[in-house]
């Protein structure tokens, strides 16, 4: 493989990687629902921390820094403090919102 | 040694630590994590046991020796007392720090021995990853290096790949994964007499410094925290595997 094949192969993959984060994000967000809202969340939020926590892993990686950055401190937050106190769920609910944000390109 | 001691790592020893190619002993890569930052002999002792103190203050003197840690004050009986600066400052600012940012990583471990491939021999390395898209991106680096992968994200995934021959000459394992503890992961391949040696670096978002010194305590010859720059994972593969 030559380093032009796999400067392409990895845009590829960069291009994958981004266009699937709307469905990771809008998972993210149904998982959020469930979690701040429900008494009995263990399930949930076991999945809603990993797949934060999968995304602060992956998207420095794939050139978005950023949003590793926000998946990070949301995860963090939701193991310390996320489901108590209304609080904790305002808090919560702005880093999703900047979760979002970063997860755009720019411009 | 003095137990009120503190000791500290130098600039060398920071070097040493997240250069991905160091060819310190377990037990010194574990007492330089916990210097990272600082911390005294009294607490190294306990933070290592069952290690004898006798041996952390052998290795600490070695490390010493070597210019990759410094004495950096003293605890005093009313509490934290430091020549020339203020623990409980810099713990604190330490500790805001770690938890806004994580503590990141980029250990690993000289192989013992370096490795000569024949002609026409491939490295095989089973990628434990569940994000697809870093486990494709990793296959990709790996075939650059002319390296075979296997790729596995499940528990069930992990052991078929396991029981497959050739076994890897490398495990590259997440720990956070939907069915299995990365960590578990590397416990029972620490205890199976045929997979006991086979190099392992933990490739985790799982970035705090106890998540680092459990890694190693368990045997992990690596560990680099996510997200990684791709060159330096590679490097990293190379330094355990022992390959040029």
């Amino acid at each position: 493989m030559t380093f032009q094949k796999l400067g392409k192969e990895f845009e590829e993959l960069r291009n994958e990687y981004r266009r699937g984060m709307p469905q990771k994000l809008e998972r993210v967000q149904k998982l959020w629902a469930i979690v701040s809202t429900s008494k009995s969340v263990g399930r949930p939020l076991q999945e809603l921390c990993r797949e934060l926590h999968t995304i602060a892993g992956s998207a420095g990686t794939f050139g978005l820094p950023q949003l590793s950055e926000v998946a990070l401190a949301a995860e963090t937050h939701l193991i310390a403090s996320g489901t108590v106190g209304e609080e904790g769920k305002q808090k919560m609910a702005r880093l999703l919102a900047e979760l979002k944000d970063a997860s755009l390109p720019p411009g | 040694m003095d137990p009120k001691a503190v000791y500290a790592l130098t600039a060398k020893g920071r070097s040493e630590l997240n250069a991905p190619g160091t060819s310190l002993s377990a037990i010194e890569l574990k007492l330089m994590v916990m210097l990272d930052g600082k911390a005294s002999v009294a607490q190294l002792e306990v933070q290592v046991q069952p290690l004898a103190p006798a041996a952390v203050a052998d290795t600490l003197e070695k490390l010493a020796r070597a210019g990759q840690i410094g004495l950096a004050g003293e605890m005093s009986s009313a509490g934290i007392d430091i020549v020339g600066f203020s623990l409980a400052d810099e713990s604190a600012a330490g500790l805001a720090s770690l938890k806004k940012h994580g503590y990141f990583v980029k250990i690993a471990r000289q192989a013992a021995q370096m490795r000569k491939l024949a002609k026409g021999e491939k490295i095989t390395v089973l990628v434990v990853e569940d994000d697809p898209q870093l486990a494709k991106l990793l296959a990709m680096y790996f075939r650059m290096e002319n390296m075979e992968t296997r790729l596995a994200s499940s528990r069930g995934e992990i052991a078929a790949a396991l029981n497959l021959k050739p076994l890897p000459d490398l495990v590259l394992l997440d720990v956070v994964l939907p069915d299995v503890d990365g960590f578990e992961v590397l416990s029972r391949m620490r205890q199976h007499e045929a997979m006991k040696n086979i190099p392992v670096i933990m490739c985790t978002a799982r970035a705090t410094r106890e998540a680092v010194l459990e890694g190693l305590q368990r045997g992990a010859d690596g560990y680099v925290t996510k997200p990684f720059d791709v060159d330096v994972l590679m490097k990293a593969a190379k330094t355990v595997i022992g390959l040029p």
